[in-house]
This record gives structure tokens, C-alpha cells and sequence, in this order.
């Protein structure tokens, strides 16, 4: 009669190898997807490929107070998180699909929140920076700018 | 030998507990330092969920109140996994590929985290640490297939997404880190202080391109074990400092050794590490005692005696447990 260690030894021989082998296919397989099919833990690791321009465009968030000066908001006014490239995708994501608008009231109703009481309102602006001159000039000036949304902070 | 016998050989020993060890401990600062990103991403719209992975069949997102909980419940049953607890384990895996997909799931995958995701799963699925040394082989081995995998995966990626042989140019990768370098500026992120003077360089970026390559596809070169495991883990590492230096991005796991430590004799630096501030060995207490914990008080001599072979590869001397105390030998 097979003891129970010896048992389990046979058990551990057959499913050991077959679950390294499922995980390891697991990983591989999402390179058969599309790009832009990316997914989390098994992904097709599309970092790096890319195909950028000599210009670039990006879309933030800006609050201008009384002086009209304006201030590049904090990623957890901007997008609700401290990740700067989370703020980044959903101020692209709701200009690409026109809920830039409600965005914005989000925005300024967290900046309404906010111990800084200096911005009075909040515009959602996409830009084009030519990329080389924007790295290495110091004074970065957008080659055009378009302001996809305005709202005020309401501190009522 | 059969296939599934040359899987199962035994694992180098003491090595398991280690990489067990380190992979969790990992896994439990990076709960605790993403915590609030998680919390914080509760709060969002449900118009900004973009769910992927697991979360994408659970419907919508969850009350923050859900999530609240959750990272408690997972940090605790982390803490647990450090005892060698199964079900802890199986119950952390679960916790921490949730947390990190869902926070994946408001339009940005951060790809730092799925490689610790994958091995978290793997000590789930392996023996809690306490086990014989011939039963830890196959989690090391599981271990190091997937972080092969991922890395040459990603390198696979650049020529299948990045115009195939082109990526090798190096002018996809100056735009990119010219780009990546200009909106991090822009935004007030973290950005790369040689960046800018690193673009009016072309043959930098035509090196690291061909670097990078060898580098994920080479990672094929660790399975072979030995002095070719040893160099690729080296160059992995170099190159991520790379990628730091050049875009400012971090990438913790590697960074930090955790991801190639199932391929490395970490045994050694336990041993080597107490050998140097020299512990007395404690007598050894029958039937307490397992085949997988690291040798103690070691002299120089036999430091120099531990045989080097690896499960991964061919020609592995088995490892044999001595009497004496000092006799302690293992793979590497």
C-alpha cells in the first residue's frame, strides 16, 4: 500500500508539470492578440513599439486663478489618483469620446475640495508640442493648443 | 529520464524558502504602497471603468467599501503567507491579482505588476516552504519559465507591434523617449535628466535598441543554467538601470532581484551571510529538522565546496545532507 507521502509525490508529478505548462502558455498566448488588446496579469506587452511623431500631442488639465496664470493640476485633482499617466489617459479618453465636458465638472468639483482656494476654474486642454524643442528649450511653447473644455470651481 | 522526472528533480536546497519568502515580502510592500492608488480608483466615475482580465466578468466595479476591505484582508493574509500557511497563500495570490487588476482596469495596465502577480500564483499553487527539498524543484523551475517567458514575449512584442526589424533603427525608440521624457515634463512627472541631451544622439538610441533585443530574447539563455543564467540575469539588470536613467521608469521587481531569484543561489548568501556574522549553529533537533533549510555556520572550505548545477539544466549533482555540521552541500 502506498504510503501517503509517496502518494502525494505521484500526484505532485503529474499536475506540477502541467500547471507550469498552462501558466507558461498563459502568458505566451496574448501575443497572438492585437495591439491594443493589452490585459492584465497575461499581457502582449506592447510597451515600447509605438510609432511616435516628431510632435506630440497630449491633453491636461489646467487651473488659472484670479491673475489669469494657469497651473498644471495634480494628478489626484486632474484624475482622481496619484498616477500621473492614469490622469493623462482619462483626460485623452474623455476628449476622444466627448465626455470631456463632465470630466471637467469632476474635476473642478475636487479642486473645489482642494486647501489651494487660488484656481477659479479649470480648462481641459489638448496641445501640440514639437518634442525635440519641448525637451530641450526651457520655456516649453505649444506649436497650438485648442481648449476642449472651461468650467468654473464652484466654492459655494 | 522522463520529461516529467527531469521536472521534478529536486530543487537546490534551502532555495525554496528563500524565493517563497522574498517573492511575498515583495508582494506585501507593493499592497501596502499601492494601497491608495486602489482606494483612490474606487472613488472614480464608473464611466472611467475599463475592466480587464478577471474583473471584466464581474460586471462593474465595486463599492469602495469593497475594496477598503480587501486590501486589509489581503495585507493580513499576506502577513500569514510568511509562515508557510497554504491557504494564506492561495488567499493572497487571490487578493493581489484582483487588487492589481482592477487597478488596471481605469485605462492604464501598469506592467510592473504582472510578473509578480504570476509568481504570486505559483506559490500558491506550490508547497508552503516546510517541504522536502525534492518536492520544492518544480515551483523554481515554474518560476523562472514564466520571467523567461515575459521576457521574451516582450521582445517578440517590438517586432511584431514596433514594424518588425525597423525597431532595431533605434528611431521608434528616440521618439518614444523623447515623447515619453516631453509629456512627463509637461504634466510635472518625473522625467529623465539625460534625456535631452541623449535625443541629439542617434547612435545611442540604434545601441539600445539592439541591446534591448538581446536582452528579451536572450533571456531563452537562462533555462541553460550556470555561468549563461548568471550573465543574462546581469545584463537584465543593467538594462532596466538603463530604462530608468532614460525614461524614468522604475521597474521595482527587477530592480530589486525578486524577479530572478528562483534562478539564483540566494541559499549561498544566507549561508555566506552567516558565515560572516558568525551564528552558532544550533544542535540539530531530530524530526524538526527539514531537508530544505540552509545550512548554518559553514567554514570557508566547504563555502568553496558547494556544488553548482541547477534543476533547469542537465548534469546536476543531486545534493546530499550530512551528519557533520559542516558538511552541508547544495546545488546551485
Amino acid at each position: 500500500m502506498p504510503s501517503r507521502v509517496e502518494g502525494r509525490d505521484r500526484l505532485r508529478r503529474r499536475w506540477a508539470p502541467a500547471v507550469t505548462v498552462v501558466i507558461v502558455v498563459a502568458v505566451a498566448w496574448p501575443i497572438t492578440r492585437p495591439r491594443a488588446a493589452d490585459s492584465f496579469p497575461m499581457s502582449n506587452y506592447p510597451m515600447f513599439t509605438a510609432d511616435k511623431d516628431d510632435t506630440t500631442v497630449l491633453s491636461r488639465a489646467l487651473g488659472t486663478s484670479g491673475d489669469g496664470s494657469e497651473h498644471t493640476l495634480s494628478p489626484r485633482l486632474a484624475g482622481g489618483t496619484v498616477e500621473v499617466m492614469h490622469a493623462l489617459h482619462t483626460i485623452e479618453r474623455a476628449v476622444a469620446d466627448g465626455t470631456v465636458d463632465e470630466l471637467c465638472r469632476e474635476i473642478a468639483d475636487r479642486v473645489a475640495d482642494a486647501v489651494d482656494g487660488s484656481i477659479t476654474t479649470v480648462i481641459v486642454v489638448t496641445e501640440r508640442y514639437d518634442v525635440v524643442e519641448a525637451l530641450t528649450w526651457s520655456e516649453r511653447v505649444p506649436v497650438s493648443r485648442r481648449v476642449d473644455a472651461s468650467c468654473q470651481v464652484d466654492r459655494g | 529520464m522522463s520529461l516529467i522526472e527531469w521536472f521534478d528533480r529536486p530543487g537546490p536546497r534551502g532555495r525554496w524558502p528563500i524565493v517563497r519568502r522574498l517573492v511575498v515580502v515583495y508582494a506585501l510592500a507593493w499592497t501596502a504602497l499601492r494601497a491608495q492608488y486602489w482606494r483612490d480608483s474606487a472613488h472614480l466615475a464608473p464611466t472611467r471603468w475599463r475592466p480587464v482580465g478577471v474583473v471584466g466578468w464581474l460586471g462593474g466595479p465595486p463599492p469602495p467599501v469593497v475594496i477598503d476591505v480587501l486590501v486589509v484582508a489581503t495585507f493580513v493574509v499576506g502577513a500569514i503567507t510568511l509562515g508557510s500557511s497554504r491557504w494564506a497563500a492561495v488567499a493572497f495570490a487571490a487578493g493581489f491579482v484582483y487588487l492589481t487588476t482592477f487597478g488596471a482596469s481605469w485605462g492604464q495596465i501598469l506592467h510592473t505588476e504582472n510578473l509578480p502577480a504570476l509568481h504570486l500564483l505559483i506559490v500558491a499553487a506550490a508547497p508552503p516552504g516546510r517541504d522536502r527539498a525534492d518536492a520544492t524543484g518544480w515551483p523554481l523551475r515554474a518560476m523562472t519559465a514564466v520571467t523567461v517567458t515575459t521576457y521574451v514575449m516582450a521582445g517578440v512584442a517590438k517586432f511584431r507591434f514596433g514594424g518588425g526589424l525597423d525597431w532595431l533603427t533605434g528611431d521608434r525608440l528616440l521618439r518614444l523617449v523623447a515623447n515619453d521624457n516631453v509629456r512627463k515634463l509637461l504634466l510635472g512627472d518625473r522625467s529623465s535628466p539625460i534625456a535631452p541631451w541623449l535625443v541629439g544622439h542617434a547612435w545611442f538610441f540604434r545601441a539600445s535598441a539592439v541591446i534591448t533585443m538581446a536582452v528579451e530574447l536572450g533571456a531563452a539563455m537562462a533555462l541553460w543554467g550556470g555561468r549563461l543564467r548568471q550573465v543574462w540575469v546581469g545584463a537584465a539588470w543593467v538594462f532596466h538601470v538603463g530604462v530608468l536613467a532614460v525614461m524614468a521608469v522604475l521597474f521595482p521587481y527587477p530592480l530589486s532581484g525578486v524577479a530572478f531569484a528562483s534562478m539564483l543561489p540566494v541559499e549561498s548568501l544566507v549561508v555566506r551571510a552567516r558565515a560572516v556574522f558568525g551564528h552558532a549553529r544550533t544542535p540539530r533537533r531530530e524530526g524538526r529538522r527539514t531537508a530544505d533549510a540552509p545550512p548554518t555556520a559553514v567554514s570557508t572550505l566547504r563555502l568553496r565546496e558547494m556544488t553548482h548545477g541547477d534543476p533547469s539544466a542537465g548534469g546536476v549533482r543531486a545534493a546530499r545532507a550530512s551528519v557533520s555540521d559542516e558538511e552541508h552541500v547544495g546545488e546551485r
